[in-house]
């Protein structure tokens, strides 16, 4: 396969997604559902959930496993990884997984998971690593105020798009860290996939073109440094060893978001039944990664 | 901003303040994980003390009738609850401290993990010296585990 069409595959994909938004809801393909907890069947597939903090790793595992209904509560700062087994289901085959979802914060408890999924030999199947374009959950008040002072002092003042545009420097630091650990992890590997979930996609859904830019390779006028560092990874580990990769739209739980009660609030631009869709546009490309390997 | 001295400017913290914060969490992860094997161990030795009392009464108890067998145990109970008691104390007051070491540890660690990226492009650090930072700062748990 021809480094054009590798991509131009994965930017079509967003594409589709992107028009599909728009679409009514039809009947998911691929479902998703925990396993019985007193199951002795022993999962076949790891999965890995990565992601900075705040970008809503939780949220998006609730959400593919449908637990995301109208009485839904997000559950808010995880204190540890948090392992999931789960079957998915698509057309007439069943595969189960292992489905962990790693901290984001630099933490014992972000190491551990990440060292037993990714040392001595072990390697995650697919890797699902969340993003949200700068719009990440600080989830205390008082490091919500540390960084808003931090900002206020800086040049670039505080503002809603210096709040936003810290955060993704920091996403890109926390990804290019992650590529390093898969690029030992995946090393003459094959069969591995990878999504890089865009999510909270109803908070800048008039600026998606920008998201795609900035996360996809190839589609600004320069790379950003998280493009970069995928395209250096997808570089290292080979095209032909990847199952799959896709760059996704995605919005799990459409709510506002503020950083500060002094900064304007970003409202969602999509609704629920829209959400929907590009979370069963998700759940359908996992489903399509697992079968090709 | 706000809270400062009249006439002095404030500004963020240096990469020198930053590993000087470091070394102070540093401090009380080790106070805290040292509170909490002492913890552990208080409630062995209450077990273990229990049981040296208990096991060989019930087996001179089940053995043959001993004529100061009521004296020796009443005794060894009473000795038991004492040190249970005491211990008691000793862990509660342990415990208080742990969990202030641990609310003190968690409170300058979260602002050093969201500060750690500012310092780093602040102070120009290069790859080796954020690498070393972060490693550090990756030693630190999210959130507590308690004072058990």
């Amino acid at each position: 396969m021809s480094a054009l069409s590798f991509w131009a595959q994965i930017r079509s994909t967003w594409a589709n997604t992107v028009a599909a938004a728009d679409q009514a809801i039809t009947r998911p393909s691929v479902r998703l559902k925990p396993m019985f907890r007193f199951s002795l069947y022993r999962p076949k597939l790891p999965i890995a959930v990565t992601g900075h903090r705040g970008t809503g790793k939780t949220l998006l595992y609730d959400a593919i496993v449908g637990n995301v209904g109208t009485n839904y509560v997000p559950s808010g700062k995880s204190q540890g990884a948090e392992p999931h087994r789960v079957i998915l289901s698509a057309r007439s085959s069943k595969t189960r997984c292992e489905v962990i979802v790693v901290p984001g914060q630099l933490s014992a408890e972000r190491d551990d998971a990440l060292d037993s999924m990714m040392t001595d030999g072990a390697f995650p199947t697919g890797l699902i690593h969340v993003t949200c374009f700068g719009h990440n959950t600080v989830w205390h008040s008082s490091d919500r105020a540390t960084v808003g002072g931090e900002l206020a002092l800086g040049a670039r003042g505080l503002s809603q798009e210096a709040v936003r545009l810290r955060n993704l420097e920091q996403e890109a630091l926390e990804f290019e860290d992650l590529c390093n650990r898969l690029r030992d992890a995946w090393y003459r590997k094959s069969g591995v996939w990878l999504i890089v979930a865009v999510a909270k996609c109803d908070l800048y859904w008039s600026r998606i073109g920008e998201a795609r830019d900035y996360y996809l390779p190839g589609c600004g006028s320069a790379d950003s440094r998280f493009a970069a560092a995928l395209q250096g990874l997808v570089k290292h580990v080979g095209e032909a060893n990847f199952a799959g990769l896709a760059v996704l739209p995605l919005s799990c739980y459409p709510e506002a978001h503020e950083f500060d009660p002094t900064l304007p609030k970003s409202r969602p631009e999509l609704d629920q039944r829209q959400a929907t869709v590009l979370v069963d546009r998700f759940r359908t490309v996992i489903g399509d990664f697992c079968g090709r390997r | 901003m706000e809270g400062g001295s009249a006439g002095v400017e404030a500004r963020s913290i240096t990469g020198a303040e930053f590993d000087a914060a470091l070394d102070k969490a540093e401090q009380l992860l080790g106070f805290y994980d040292r509170g909490r094997a002492h913890i552990r161990l208080s409630y062995v030795l209450m077990l273990a003390s229990a049981l040296a009392v208990v096991i060989p009464l019930g087996v001179v108890a089940a053995s043959e009738a001993f004529p100061g067998l009521l004296g020796i145990t009443t005794v060894g109970v009473v000795g038991v609850a004492l040190l249970v008691v005491m211990l008691r104390r000793h862990v509660r007051a342990l415990s208080a401290t742990v969990r202030r070491d641990e609310r003190a540890m968690l409170e300058v660690i979260d602002v050093l993990r969201e500060l750690l990226p500012d310092v780093a492009k602040e102070e120009g650090w290069g790859p080796a010296r954020y690498q070393i930072a972060a490693a550090w700062v990756s030693r630190f748990p999210i959130g507590g585990r308690g004072s058990r």
